[in-house]
């Protein structure tokens, strides 16, 4: 199901409760399963598979990451075609040339997979100890 | 992920309406068990916190008491990040969780296991886990019963056919409403749910005026010496009363 180094990579960082660049990975591997099954299926699936826990709080996260994803992509398609088509770039006057290569810039370098790594992703321990113990 | 031959329990305190005695029953469990370091009580209640003031007795131990933020960055409930703390519980070698749950966090359980998730695929999860679920209902009496009886037939209706719901008559509120306890107990008895009672104290007395104020400084078995012989006395009828 998975590629063999990118799941060795998910694995150590899921073992190391590592955050950064692991949404990436779970969306690389396991885009179906988080988009047709149910959070708790998803989560038994990926945790069967990897033979290490992969909770349902994670699998909320990336489904919520992954409808952010879609609609990048959708949206840079559509900017993309609206402006990038020859008839359009032909009506074009030089006032309008300068906006239409300023947006065409701004897209240089875009990838719709950021939206996987920021960084406000949650601390994986939910449980906060009196005695300051961690989980 | 069951390790050990018993599964671990997780008990849900749970009534949406407010003042119902959550955090009262879940004090008296907790000095009930005060010495049992395997069982553990976790404050679901992100807006009043009562259970992690209260139960400050339990905080001088490892894993004896905790809280869950089911808030998430916009402050609304993420009712499925509820799973995931299970799922973190079920990994400590605890045996007995207690979830306290305020009564916002309450309102979203029915929702939880009907909309999220259905009571069958909520027995998958408890299955997945090798632990065991059970919901354990307030109600109140007076002006409060009505709210409650409606709460407690919504859980029944969510989980009470795959799982055991428990109704917790909170026996001081009763006092002065004879017929409302007689009809909380045949409901839950055409329902086929056990009923337990706690907290027999006559209100707005000095005795119940010092076990309040002990119980508000978070003091354990311990802290109720201070108060006297009678109020000592009264109050581990009070936890002995509690079968949990």
């Amino acid at each position: 199901m998975a590629d063999g180094e990118d799941r060795q990579r998910l694995i150590f960082l899921l073992e190391n409760d590592m955050v950064k660049g692991k949404f990436e990975l779970l969306h690389k591997l396991f885009v179906r399963e988080v988009k047709e099954l149910s959070l708790l299926g998803a989560s038994k699936v990926i945790s069967a598979d990897l033979g290490i826990q992969v909770g349902i709080q994670t699998m909320r996260t990336l489904r919520r990451k992954c409808g952010e994803f879609d609609r990048m992509r959708d949206m840079r398609s559509t900017t993309v075609q609206r402006f990038g088509s020859e008839s359009i770039k032909e009506e074009l006057n030089d006032n309008c040339r300068e906006g239409y290569q300023s947006i065409m810039k701004e897209m240089d370098g875009f990838k719709p997979i950021d939206v996987f790594s920021e960084t406000h992703s949650k601390p994986l321990s939910l449980i906060k100890w009196a005695d300051k113990s961690n989980s | 992920m069951e390790q050990s031959g018993v599964p671990k329990k997780f008990n849900f305190i749970i009534q949406a309406k407010g003042g119902a005695g959550k955090s009262f029953l879940t004090y008296l469990i907790a000095v009930k068990h005060e010495e049992d370091d395997s069982r553990t009580f976790i404050d679901v209640d992100s807006s009043t916190k009562t259970s992690t003031t209260q139960l400050q007795f339990l905080a001088k131990k490892e894993q004896r008491l905790g809280e869950i933020d089911l808030l998430d960055s916009y402050r609304k409930i993420a009712r499925d990040r509820l799973f995931d703390s299970i799922q973190q519980l079920a990994l400590l070698t605890n045996a007995v969780f207690y979830l306290d749950f305020g009564a916002p966090e309450s309102e979203q359980v029915p929702a939880l296991l009907t909309i999220d998730l259905d009571q069958e695929e909520f027995k998958q999860f408890e299955q997945f886990l090798g632990v065991e679920f059970m919901f354990h209902v307030v109600v109140a009496g007076g002006t409060a019963y009505t709210s409650c009886v409606d709460y407690l037939m919504k859980i029944y209706k969510a989980v009470g056919n795959v799982f055991p719901v428990v109704v917790w008559i909170n026996a001081n509120t009763f006092q002065n409403f004879p017929q409302q306890r007689e009809e909380c107990l045949s409901v839950a008895k055409k329902c086929r749910m056990a009923v337990e009672s706690f907290g027999d104290i006559e209100p707005n007395t000095d005795l119940a005026s010092k076990i309040i104020s002990n119980i508000e400084r978070g003091e354990g078995s311990s802290g109720i010496l201070s108060a006297g012989w009678f109020a000592k006395t009264k109050m581990e009828k009070l936890v002995k009363a509690i079968n949990i």
